[in-house]
C-alpha cells in the first residue's frame, strides 16, 4: 500500500471508522495500480507534501513558540496536524490524530497511529477470513502503554523542583497528592507526582557515572558499563518483586499502584550519584560517608512523607482491617524505607577504593 | 482500463506523462492501451525494439534514476545538516530534515571507530552496540514523552543522533593529538559532550513540538554522548 493518499481516521477509534477506512481504500487502489507503469519513478522521492495537495486539513495546525523557522501550513515535515499542548496524559483510545507519516523506514511500533490502523485491518481481514474475532494486540497492552505515558508527562520544571526536593526535603509543604475526577494528575501539574523520568535518567547517569570513577582508578573497560546497567536492572527487579510480594503477604491493600512503586523506588539513585560525584570531587573517605549518610536520611524522609498519605490510613476513614492493619502497614512502610540507603551503599561501595 | 491518472498524481509528477507513453506504445505492441489483436502488433520482435531504439537518450534515463537519487544520498542535503550541527546556535532550517538518510551517521559512527583505532582501541563492537541501544532508547523516550500525534520513528532519530555525533568524533580524533587526562581533560570532554547534545535536542524539540522540555531531551542526548566520551577518554 503506498503511502499516497491520507486515510482519514474519525475521532472514535478503533472500531467505528475502520469500516469506512476499506471502501477508501479500495477506491484508491485501482488508480495506483494504473498509474505505476506509466511512471518511470515517483517524483521526487522525498516531496511527499506535493502528493498531500488534495486533502485539507481536518484540524488547522497551531504552533507552538518554540520554533526558529516558521513553517507555511500544512506542515510538510512530519504531520499535518499537531497540537503542541496536548503533550499531556491521553489514552490513545481517545485520541488519534490522522499522521501523514512523511518519513520512511521503521516506525515506532506502538505509538504510530497507522500502526493501529493496520492492527484493526489485519484484524478485520482475520475476522472476515476465519469467521473469529482476532485481537492482535490486547488491549491491555494498549492501556498500560498510555498508563506509562502518564509517568513521562513531564516538563523542566518539575524535574528542578524534584530533584531539590529529594536532595532537601526538610522544608515544610504540602505532601498530599491531586487528583481530577478520581484520576491522579500527570507530574506536569503535581510536584508531588511520582515519574519515571527521573529514576530512569539518574539509572543510567549512576552506570556513567560508575564508568568515570572506574575510569579515574584505571579499571574501566567498556564490559564495566553493561555490567553496571545489569545489575542496576536486576536489583530493580528484586526489590520490587520483594516488596509486591510483601505487600501481598500483610494483605494491604492501599492506593499504591505497582508502577507508583517503581518509581518511588528508582529516586535512591539520584543519592546515589550525588555520593559518588562527591567521593569523585575530593577522593576522600570521609567526604564519601558523610555524603551517604546525608543522602539516606533526606530519601527516608521524602519517602516517608510521601508514602505515608498513601500507605498508611486516614484518620476520619473507614479501615475494614481494624487496628492491626495499621501496625502492619507501618512495617510495610519501614521496609521500604529501609530498602533504599540499603542499596544506595550496596551498589557503591565497589566503586569506592581506599 | 485507462491510463488516465487523476490530477491529484499528476500534479508534482516531471517526466513524460500517461499521454506521451500511450502515443509510444500504439505504435507498437504493448498491449494495455487498446485490445486490438492484430498479428502485426503481437510481438514482432523488430517492433518491439523500435520504441526503445528510436527513444531518446532523455527516456533510457528516466527509466532508471540516478544511483544517488536510489540510494537516498543528497550531498547538498548532508553538508547543511553537518553545517546546522557544528553551529548549533544559529537558525537552520528545518526542512532538510526531512528526508532522513543514515549515510552520513554512517559515515560519522565510522570516523569515530576508526579514531579509536588510533589510540589502540578496537572497540567497533562496543560502538555499534550503543548506537543501537542509544537509538532506541532515545527514539522510545521521545515517542513516550512528546504528544501522541507526532509520532518518531527509530529512522530519524539514528538520523539526527548520528549526525550531532560530529563533535566527538572530533573530540577523539583530537584526543590522539593532545592527551586529555586529568581534570583538564574531562572538561573539554564536558564541552564537547555539551555541543552534540544541544544541537541534537534542538533538532528534536523544534521537530517534535515539544514545548518546555528542550532540557529534557537535551540529557538522555548527552548521557548517550557521554558513554562516547568515556570510550575516547579511558
Amino acid at each position: 500500500m503506498s503511502s499516497r493518499g491520507p486515510m482519514r481516521l474519525g475521532k472514535n477509534y478503533p472500531h467505528p471508522p475502520s469500516q469506512q477506512q476499506q471502501p477508501q481504500q479500495q477506491q484508491q487502489q485501482p488508480p495506483s495500480q494504473f498509474y505505476q507503469p506509466t511512471a518511470p519513478y515517483p517524483a521526487a522521492a522525498n516531496n511527499y507534501a506535493g502528493d498531500f495537495g488534495m486533502p485539507q486539513p481536518q484540524i488547522p495546525p497551531s504552533y507552538g513558540g518554540d520554533f526558529n523557522v516558521p513553517q507555511p501550513p500544512p506542515a510538510p515535515s512530519h504531520n499535518a496536524f499537531f497540537s503542541p499542548q496536548t503533550a499531556f496524559y491521553a489514552p490513545p483510545s481517545q485520541q488519534q490524530m490522522p499522521s501523514n507519516q512523511a518519513m520512511p523506514g521503521v516506525e515506532y511500533l506502538s505509538n504510530n497511529p497507522l500502526f493501529n490502523v493496520g492492527l484493526n485491518v489485519v484484524e478485520q481481514g482475520m475476522k472476515d477470513f476465519t469467521g473469529k474475532t482476532v485481537n492482535m494486540l490486547p488491549n491491555e497492552m494498549k492501556k498500560s502503554i498510555s498508563s506509562i505515558k502518564y509517568y513521562f508527562a513531564v516538563d523542566q520544571a518539575y524535574v528542578f523542583k524534584k530533584l531539590c526536593l529529594l536532595l532537601f526535603p526538610f522544608r515544610p509543604r504540602n505532601w498530599s497528592l491531586g487528583y481530577s475526577a478520581d484520576e491522579p494528575v500527570p507530574p506536569r501539574v503535581d510536584t508531588n507526582a511520582p515519574d519515571y523520568y527521573i529514576p530512569l535518567m539518574s539509572a543510567i547517569t549512576y552506570v556513567l557515572v560508575a564508568g568515570l570513577v572506574l575510569g579515574t582508578q584505571d579499571r574501566f573497560t567498556p564490559e564495566q558499563l553493561g555490567m553496571h546497567a545489569s545489575s542496576v536492572l536486576v536489583w530493580n527487579i528484586i526489590e520490587i518483586c520483594v516488596l509486591c510480594f510483601t505487600f501481598y503477604i500483610f494483605n494491604v491493600q492501599s492506593k499504591l499502584r505497582t508502577l507508583d512503586l517503581i518509581a518511588y523506588c528508582g529516586y535512591k539513585y539520584v543519592g546515589m550519584i550525588a555520593a559518588l560525584s562527591s567521593y569523585l570531587l575530593t577522593h576522600s573517605l570521609f567526604v564519601y560517608r558523610c555524603s551517604l549518610l546525608y543522602v539516606s536520611l533526606s530519601l527516608s524522609y521524602f519517602l516517608v512523607k510521601c508514602l505515608r498519605l498513601q500507605i498508611l490510613p486516614d484518620t476520619g476513614g473507614s479501615q475494614p482491617y481494624g487496628s492491626n492493619g495499621n501496625k502492619r502497614r507501618i512495617y510495610l512502610l519501614l521496609l521500604v524505607v529501609i530498602l533504599q540507603p540499603f542499596f544506595i551503599w550496596y551498589l557503591t561501595r565497589h566503586l569506592i577504593v581506599d | 482500463m485507462s491510463w488516465t491518472s487523476g490530477d491529484f498524481y499528476n500534479q508534482q509528477y516531471i517526466g513524460p506523462t500517461s499521454y506521451e507513453l500511450q502515443e509510444q506504445y500504439t505504435n507498437g505492441n504493448f498491449m494495455p492501451s487498446s485490445f486490438q489483436f492484430n498479428s502485426q502488433q503481437f510481438y514482432s520482435p523488430n517492433e518491439y525494439l523500435s520504441p526503445t531504439v528510436s527513444s531518446t537518450l532523455d527516456e533510457i534515463e528516466n527509466i532508471e534514476p540516478p544511483l544517488l537519487d536510489e540510494l537516498g544520498i543528497n550531498f547538498e542535503h548532508t553538508y547543511k545538516k553537518t553545517k546546522s550541527v557544528l553551529n548549533p546556535f544559529a537558525t537552520s532550517d528545518t526542512s532538510i530534515l526531512d528526508d532522513v538518510d543514515l549515510a552520513g551517521p554512517l559515515v560519522f559512527c565510522l570516523a569515530f571507530a576508526f579514531s579509536l583505532l588510533l589510540l589502540g582501541k578496537i572497540h567497533f563492537g562496543y560502538v555499534y552496540g550503543i548506537v543501537t541501544l542509544g537509538t532506541v532508547g532515545m527514539s522510545a523516550l521521545l515517542n513516550l514523552m512528546a504528544s501522541p500525534d507526532k509520532p518518531c520513528s527509530c529512522i530519524y532519530t539514528t538520523s539526527v543522533l548520528g549526525y550531532c555525533l560530529l563533535p566527538m568524533v572530533i573530540l577523539s580524533f583530537a584526543s590522539f593529538v593532545f592527551h586529555f587526562n586529568g581534570f583538564f581533560g574531562m572538561i573539554i570532554a564536558i564541552i564537547f559532550i555539551l555541543w552534540s547534545s544541544i544541537s541534537a535536542s534542538k533538532l528534536f524539540a523544534t521537530s517534535l513540538a515539544m514545548i518546555g522540555q528542550q532540557l529534557l531531551v537535551a540529557y538522555p542526548c548527552a548521557l548517550f554522548y557521554g558513554v562516547f566520551a568515556l570510550l575516547t577518554m579511558f
